[in-house]
């Protein structure tokens, strides 16, 4: 380090952790989080659910429905598998309105949350009035379209599709790799056979080991996740109030978040415990 | 490739004319198909006739038959379409049409390099917002009416980036109906319309900035190495963003900054005399737990042994060297460097939630991530203190080699 090196500006800081900080991670590149200006002509908002024991959040955003960019027909088809998906998992909306009862239509994104580990502290800091603010974060989630109303759809047109489906069921924890190989594997090798080559080979696989789908052989891992997932499943959602950046209550929230005591604080460790920590660790 | 394909009309000939098309597409038109005196080469063939295409923008009502036909493309137009994708557009959402002749930058989180993933990805604000436009009719209309010609609010990208292109591409006049559409303009057409590729100016105006022309290492360039102007750019950002953001005393607080400290982030109390501090072992990212009896707590209860205490107040102080390094400075002799981050692309907000009042508030967007960490010098020689403050003295020890049993 330059020993000359001058100081040319100190800022002070100050730490306040009143507020329930989170930090939100959005697919969006260059724009905001907003609703259409189509949508919020008609009323809609984003609205935001929360399973606050698995930990989970839910952002409702409004699509664009304007005839030019919207498929009509496919929004139908969607939002009544929407609403298929949403009644299996107990997460109806109640109190619809009338017009939405009647023919469901997919007007909204669906952005579910998943948590992030963090690594190390993490604060937020905003520069006020030449004196940078901390705060602790609490949590980090990241946001991503869920489109489980594709599931059902899938469901049902496979089951319509065939008769022979396999067996490897939608619902629940994905296809157990345990599981006996698909019928359909076998029909499709015959219709090669029979192209151009006069002997026909017959290929089945068999698993030596076969973990099966017996329910008390699964190893606890496995059973840990089901297990997660189960109560994940059976959490029902609460409703939050989402307020945007420019509302009255971010305002309010914003002037929670500094700091306002000029006191000092005292600290009660010093920079070893950054090592000695992480050796006890 | 041009050689190999001519082959390969020979071959499907006119058996089957709809061969030549790409799957999946209708055919239209079928013009370029008809064989024309001019268009036959030599050797009997079809000559390949360039016809570029327009964006299909039509709306599901109305399916006008242009006056202008809208061309099939020669597979020629579909190879060479393949061909630029394969060259590396990015997040590829360029369509058939006029192609842009200067150089192309792909855009999307992953297009860029890692090294360069700090310098494009300056996060930016959402402007007020737009005035919302009446949502217009849905008559049947021509191609490309309908649609509202107002962009989505794009978040503001620093200053720097928002140099306009002073000469617009001048394009031919528009015949019969066919509209031109710069595609670089796209995005403005619509809420829904997809975002262009942005181009790489040529030509940047050299800043002149004192502060800039210090090459040495600093730490607080993350980027060290290149002499680009991407770089060049980043070291003045990097320099007096933190400054910037002093000055700026009107909207200073819409710079929301992520700052990813060491844990266990030191412990603060309120008050210095009468705190007792437990012992627990702090994990990561958890509240500091201590026991406070004597201090004022704001609003929550003390009920249990995990409340967290209430803190506000000072702690230190962030000092800016002339060299463009960072230092936190807090009690009790710790110091840390702060250096940049790499810089997410996404958008990321600041929540606060409130459960008991089931309210999700936005405070803002991110602005920039810094790392911090202890300032190696400083951290060595208070270990250094310490190990030699806890060894026990002993009688002669001079005359003793001192063992290293840690």
């Amino acid at each position: 380090m330059n020993e000359q090196d001058e100081i040319i500006n100190r800022i002070p800081i100050r730490l306040s952790n009143r507020l329930s900080l989170q930090i939100h991670q959005f697919p969006l590149l260059s724009r905001p989080l907003q609703a259409p200006p189509s949508a919020e002509a008609s009323g809609k908002r984003i609205t935001a659910r929360i399973k606050s024991q698995s930990r989970v959040l839910e952002i409702h955003v409004p699509a664009d429905t304007r005839t030019e960019v919207y498929n009509s027909e496919r929004g139908h088809e969607f939002g009544k598998g929407q609403l298929d998906d949403d009644r299996e998992k107990n997460q109806e909306r109640k109190g619809g309105k009338g017009r939405e009862g009647e023919e469901p239509r997919l007007a909204e994104i669906r952005l579910r949350s998943e948590e992030i580990p963090h690594r190390g502290t993490q604060m937020l800091g905003i520069v006020h009035e030449n004196e940078l603010h901390l705060h602790p974060i609490n949590a980090t989630h990241q946001f991503r379209p869920t489109l489980t109303y594709l599931d059902i759809l899938s469901r049902k047109s496979r089951r319509r599709a065939g008769d022979d489906s396999d067996s490897d069921s939608d619902d629940g924890p994905p296809p157990d790799p345990d599981e006996p190989v698909p019928v359909t594997a076998a029909k499709k090798k015959e219709k090669k056979a029979t192209a151009g080559d006069a002997k026909e080979v017959q290929v089945s696989a068999r698993r030596t080991d076969d973990k099966g789908g017996n329910l008390s052989q699964l190893s606890n891992a496995r059973k840990e996740m089901l297990a997660i997932i189960r109560a994940e499943q059976d959490e029902s959602w609460q409703d939050l109030q989402f307020c945007g950046m420019t509302t009255e209550e971010a305002g309010h929230s914003l002037d929670q978040f500094f700091s306002y005591k000029s006191e000092e604080l005292h600290c009660s460790t010093d920079v070893t415990t950054f090592l000695t920590a992480a050796q006890k660790a | 490739m041009y050689i190999i394909f001519v082959e390969g009309v020979r071959k499907a000939s006119i058996k089957n004319p709809y061969s030549l098309l790409g799957s999946g597409s209708k055919p239209k038109a079928i013009s370029s198909l008809a064989k024309r005196p001019s268009e036959v080469t030599r050797q009997g063939t079809q000559k390949l006739k360039f016809v570029p295409t327009l964006p299909a923008r039509r709306s599901k009502d109305a399916v006008k038959i242009e006056p202008v036909p809208d061309t099939i493309p020669a597979s020629s137009n579909d190879r060479g379409r393949g061909r630029g994708r394969g060259r590396g557009e990015g997040s590829g959402r360029g369509r058939g049409g006029p192609r842009p002749p200067a150089e192309m930058v792909a855009s999307g989180p992953f297009a860029l390099g890692p090294a360069m993933a700090g310098t494009s990805s300056s996060r930016r604000f959402a402007q007020a917002a737009t005035p919302i436009p009446a949502p217009s009719n849905t008559k049947a209309s021509p191609l490309g009416a309908g649609l509202s010609q107002t962009a989505a609010p794009k978040i503001k990208r620093e200053e720097q980036k928002l140099e306009k292109d002073e000469d617009e591409e001048i394009y031919s006049d528009a015949d019969e109906g066919v509209e031109i559409i710069d595609m670089e303009n796209v995005g403005q057409m619509d809420w829904m319309a997809p975002d262009s590729i942005i181009k790489e100016k040529t030509k940047r105006p050299k800043k002149e900035d004192p502060d800039a022309t210090v090459q040495e290492v600093n730490i607080a360039n993350a980027l060290d190495g290149d002499e680009d102007e991407a770089d060049e750019k980043d070291l003045e950002t990097m320099f007096d963003d933190l400054n910037k953001m002093n000055y700026d005393t009107d909207n200073d607080s819409q710079y929301l900054c992520l700052f990813q400290f060491p844990s266990p982030f030191p412990t603060f109390s309120a008050q210095p005399s009468d705190t007792m501090q437990t012992d627990a072992p702090v994990t990561p990212g958890s509240k500091k737990v201590t026991f406070a009896p004597d201090v004022k707590l704001e609003t929550e209860g003390l009920s249990s042994t995990a409340e967290v205490q209430e803190l506000d107040g000072l702690i230190g102080h962030l000092e800016v060297y002339r060299s463009g390094a960072r230092k936190i400075r807090l009690a009790n002799g710790i110091v840390l460097d702060v250096s940049p981050a790499s810089q997410p692309s996404f958008l990321e907000h600041a929540v606060h939630l409130d459960m008991k009042e089931n309210k999700l508030t936005i405070l803002g967007e991110l602005f920039k991530h810094y790392l911090v960490a202890p300032d190696i010098d400083a951290l060595l020689n208070a270990m250094d203190a310490l190990d030699s403050g806890s060894q026990t003295v002993l009688a002669g020890e001079e005359n003793l080699i001192r063992m290293d049993i840690t």
